[in-house]
């Protein structure tokens, strides 16, 4: 990848000349992250030349599960993260539903579905104005880029109709943390958000409303209701935040353009998707079917090629690789559900074992494992999730979201501003201002999403589906199912191990742990750590150190969670 | 950023990435809030700091409304300091920057009181310098340091240590059966004789997670306590807020009248008490049925689920297997089966007396949506004329 320090060239500005001082920046504590987390990074001045990402702590959830009681995964498992708990629980269930060979009711698949799409609103919103825009916030460009400052105190904000803001700079000054006006307006617009979360979780975070293949909420007509109306309060927030990003990356990207390289990496995705059609089946043999059912598919893509959209390909060859983390392995079963052999690695063979040391960048330095599809390192983004659904020739019929091929469009309802359609277009590149955009529509995908399926229920409740439980059949013998879903964040997996009712063997695979995982097996850096070598220094010097900002937009922009990473 | 072997690092509290309590010190109040001033302390620190956690702690404050936390850091709720809150969550510097607010709390360099927040439970073997199950910066010497060392540091001057969320009471999940980390609570780690510098125990807020508002409103407490207004809250032998978890979730629960009058729920989804679903609320301490989780919306067996008991040093496992039945339900269910049934009966049949006007005594039927007159039975009849009978006497009165 090559940089072109643009605004470097521009012979009108004085401290242009001068060098930034290379070195290493230690991120660590990396701050505004899900848990803990610890980023080193070398730069020459100019662009990053090495980083290591290491997940700073470990409580050991996957052996908090075992010889518990099946059902009692649920419960247990899903506390491993306060962000998307009901994630974690749905990836229970979902492993559960498939050892126990239940097939929820459609009022449960549906009740499941809503939530979880509330789930991701409240992640993406949280995530972007909390953790991702002070990095651009005006106390933070006016101190590290002066030049880019002076520019956004003079551009005007395209969509300032929209979000209220009138200049680049004013949408910087509304990104300073606690006090700006995205910040404080973001906080109430997100107890709202959970407010909906809880009136089918009960409680949030931590759902208390669970059982394999449920989501046991007493329904009734307020239920609906009630959700419908903050679902309908919500959507001219989700107009602003598109366009606030919208116009924040525009200008980015023409006041220098070596943002276009920040945060840069191949278009590798992996994606499991999520939110279930009502009439879906989660079966081992019918994962390909329920994967394209799915709202936000399923799906691998290879440097921009999709090599797989079935959901039995995605699963099949994941493995997880422990060579710079604090663990040892421990191999037991090369098979799947049906007999057929799974590669050396996959999670159904193995697991981990704790064993905690000094960080050694060269040995092991994170709590973080390292899984790799096919071998080839894959990030999971809300990026990905957007760029799979944008191409897909079989998004369900619906009034509200359109994939055309090379966009997605999405038609956000009328409230106090006019019904607006948002498009989403496949980017240029990956890189990280592009991830936050994803984020920022993923907002509206997310949130357009829970309201086709609310339709489904109020179709459900018409013709007086409303059962929402069968009785549960646990296995008394050796049995195993693997939940494959999505956090708000990307790819969620719980691969179970069971025998006479208790579980045998419990592993887990979130997001964050493909994204921010360290070195694997052969050497290869992590996602994230991708993205961080030679992503540019675009911060100026004024002949102190770096503060490190470049890194941290690159580490922000994945919005990293250690909570489900290292579990 | 990087910090050399023994200097002091010094930071421009210009610097948006200076630590939160060198830029704190040049805060001027805002004429908002100092025209909420009250009491004697205009600021105090917040140091939230993590060990087994999941951030759900943080996400439950977040939602809080009692008061809401962009009110507080802003100083904006009349009679409350300006609460300058110092949480990896949130802070903008990272790195040496961030774990030099922690040196400075240490060294006694702040320029206002702090308290400590713990969230998760607290790794008791983690030494600094070895490997460790939470890391959390260097010292200057660039020997890696644990969480778990920071608070063993931080607490004998912090003028309280709250443990919010059942892990950092008790232990919670990561304390369970199953324990690879050493977890253990907070009120554990610094042993029964500790005291903060204002001279109180470690306070409890437990719950997995916790009510934000059971939070907030603690801390509210407190505050106003300290400011000289308010009285002293009340904590019970665990240290937890006695107005908060004195009572059972079971005695506030809105399917309470139907435990009374032995209706049971007999699969998810069904609108009765839960009792024999796995229901733990009549044993356990804590007000979600009456609080709510988010503004007074959710609430465990509001929305449907079971208690699992999830605010009591017991969580998880002497409350597991989650789904099965608690032992004591089948006295107790058995018991309100049977006089809750009778109760429900002669319920009903008033209930069914008090619906009927008496224009309507005669008429076949009262509205446009009824298709007769529902007439009460002959022994109906004969109960509420008793039961009229016995409303007008001296003794009914
Ligand atoms: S649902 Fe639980 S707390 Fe509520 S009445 Fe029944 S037993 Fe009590
Ligand atoms: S009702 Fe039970 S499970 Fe729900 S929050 Fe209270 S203690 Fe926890």
């Amino acid at each position: 990848m090559s940089t072109t320090p643009q605004a470097l060239s521009d012979p009108s500005d004085a401290s242009a000349s001068q060098k930034p001082r290379g070195g290493v920046i230690d991120l660590d504590p990396m701050t505004r992250v899900g848990g803990a987390l610890g980023v080193r990074v070398t730069t020459d001045g100019t662009r990053i030349t090495d980083a290591h990402a290491a997940g700073n702590f470990f409580r050991g959830y996957e052996t908090l599960a075992l010889k518990r009681d099946l059902r009692d995964v649920m419960p247990i498992v899903s506390r491993a993260c306060g962000w998307c708990g009901g994630a974690h629980m749905t990836t229970a269930s979902l492993a559960l539903e498939m050892a126990f060979e239940m097939r929820p009711p459609p009022m449960a698949i549906g009740m499941r579905t809503i939530a979880q799409a509330t789930e991701a609103i409240w992640v993406h919103a949280a995530h972007l104005a909390v953790r991702a825009a002070p990095d651009y916030c005006a106390s933070v460009v006016a101190k590290t880029t002066p030049r880019l400052w002076a520019k956004a105190r003079v551009a005007k904000a395209p969509g300032a109709s929209i979000h209220g803001y009138g200049t680049i700079a004013d949408l910087m000054e509304g990104m300073t943390p606690l006090t700006g006006r995205y910040w404080t307006e973001t906080l109430p617009a997100g107890r709202r958000v959970q407010e909906m979360i809880s009136m089918f979780y009960g409680k949030f975070p931590h759902p208390s409303v669970a059982a394999p293949g449920t989501v046991a909420a007493t329904l009734s007509w307020a239920t609906f209701t009630e959700y419908f109306t903050r679902l309908v309060a919500s959507v001219d927030y989700v107009k602003q935040v598109c366009a606030l990003w919208d116009d924040l990356i525009a200008f980015l990207y023409e006041a220098d353009e070596r943002f276009l390289t920040l945060g840069q990496r191949p278009a590798s995705f992996i994606h499991a998707g999520c939110w279930d059609d009502v009439r879906s089946a989660y079966t081992y043999e019918g994962l390909d079917e329920n994967g394209r059912a799915r709202l936000a598919p399923p799906g691998v893509m290879i440097d921009g090629n999709i090599e797989t959209r079935n959901l039995s390909e995605v699963h099949a060859h994941i493995t997880e690789h422990v060579d710079h983390s604090f663990y040892d392995i421990e191999v037991e079963g090369g098979h799947d559900r049906r007999g057929d052999s799974l590669p050396d690695g996959h999670p159904w063979t193995q697991r981990n074992i704790a064993r905690p040391a000094q960080r050694d960048e060269q040995g092991a330095y994170s709590w973080c494992a390292a899984p790799r599809w096919g071998g080839h390192v894959v990030e999971s983004t809300p990026l990905g999730r957007l760029w799979l659904t944008a191409t897909r020739d079989d998004f369900p019929t619906n009034d509200f979201i359109e994939a055309t091929g090379s966009s997605i469009r999405i038609l956000v309802p009328m409230n106090f501003q006019p019904e607006t359609i948002v498009e989403w277009k496949i980017p240029e590149r990956v890189n990280a201002l592009e991830r936050l955009r994803a984020d920022a529509y993923g907002i509206a995908f997310a949130g357009l999403c829970a309201a086709i399926t609310l339709l489904k229920g109020f179709e459900l409740m018409r013709t007086g589906e409303m059962e929402q439980s069968i009785p549960l059949d646990i296995p008394e013998d050796e049995t195993m199912g693997v939940g494959l879903w999505e956090t708000g964040r990307g790819f969620n997996a719980h691969w179970l191990r069971g025998d006479a009712g208790r579980v045998t063997n419990y592993q887990i695979i979130s997001a964050s742990t493909l994204n921010a995982s360290p070195r694997d097996a052969d050497g290869r850096p992590g996602p994230m750590e991708e993205a961080l070598i030679d992503s540019p220094i675009i911060e100026e010097s004024s002949g102190d150190e770096l503060t490190g900002i470049d890194a941290m937009r690159v580490i922000h922009s994945f919005d990293p969670c250690m909570n489900c990473a290292n579990h | 950023m990087a910090d050399t072997a023994g200097s002091r690092p010094s930071y421009d509290p210009q610097d948006p990435f200076a630590p939160t309590a060198v830029r704190s010190m040049l805060q001027i109040p805002s004429p908002a809030e100092a025209g909420l001033r009250m009491g004697p302390i205009e600021k105090i620190y917040l140091i939230w700091l993590a060990g087994g956690s999941c951030d759900g702690c943080t996400v439950a404050v977040v939602a809080a409304t009692q008061p809401p936390v962009e009110k507080l850091i802003a100083g904006l709720v009349p009679g409350l300091p300006r609460v300058e809150l110092i949480h990896p969550g949130v802070a903008l510097e990272a790195g040496a920057a961030f774990t030099e607010n922690l040196a400075m709390a240490e060294r006694g360099e702040l320029d206002a009181p702090y308290l400590i927040v713990w969230e998760g439970s607290v790794f008791e073997n983690d030494s600094s310098g070895e490997g460790a199950f939470y890391r959390l910066g260097q010292d200057r010497d660039g020997r890696t340091t644990s969480s778990t060392e920071w608070l063993s540091r931080l607490a004998p001057n912090a003028a309280a240590v709250v443990a919010i969320g059942s892990c950092a009471a008790w232990g919670g999940i990561p304390a369970a059966q199953g324990n690879v980390t050493g977890s253990i609570g907070v009120m554990d780690f610094l042993e029964r004789d500790y005291r903060s510098a204002l001279g109180v125990p470690v306070v409890n807020i437990p719950g997995c997670s916790p009510v934000g508002d059971n939070f907030m409103e603690t801390a509210a407490g407190v505050l106003l306590f300290l400011q000289g207004m308010g009285p002293l809250p009340e904590f019970d032998e665990l240290g937890r807020p006695v107005w908060i978890f004195g009572e059972t979730v079971h005695r506030r629960c809105p399917r309470g009248g139907y435990y009374e009058e032995g209706i049971f729920a007999e699969a998810y989804g069904e609108k009765e008490c839960l009792v024999e679903l796995g229901c733990w609320g009549p044993v356990v301490q804590c007000n979600i049925s009456e609080r709510g989780m988010v503004n007074g919306i959710g609430g465990c067996m509001n929305i449907g689920g079971i208690c699992i008991g999830c605010t009591m040093p017991g969580f998880p496992d002497k409350f597991a297997p989650f789904y099965a039945v608690p032992p004591g339900t089948l006295v107790s269910a058995t018991t309100s089966r049977v006089f809750g049934g009778f109760t429900r009966r002669m319920r009903e049949v008033t209930q069914q007396d008090k619906n009927i006007t008496g224009r309507w005594e005669g008429k076949d039927k009262p509205s446009g949506w009824a298709r007769f007159q529902s007439r009460p039975t002959k022994s109906a009849k004969l109960v509420h004329k008793l039961y009229r009978a016995y409303q007008n006497t001296k003794i009914g009165n």
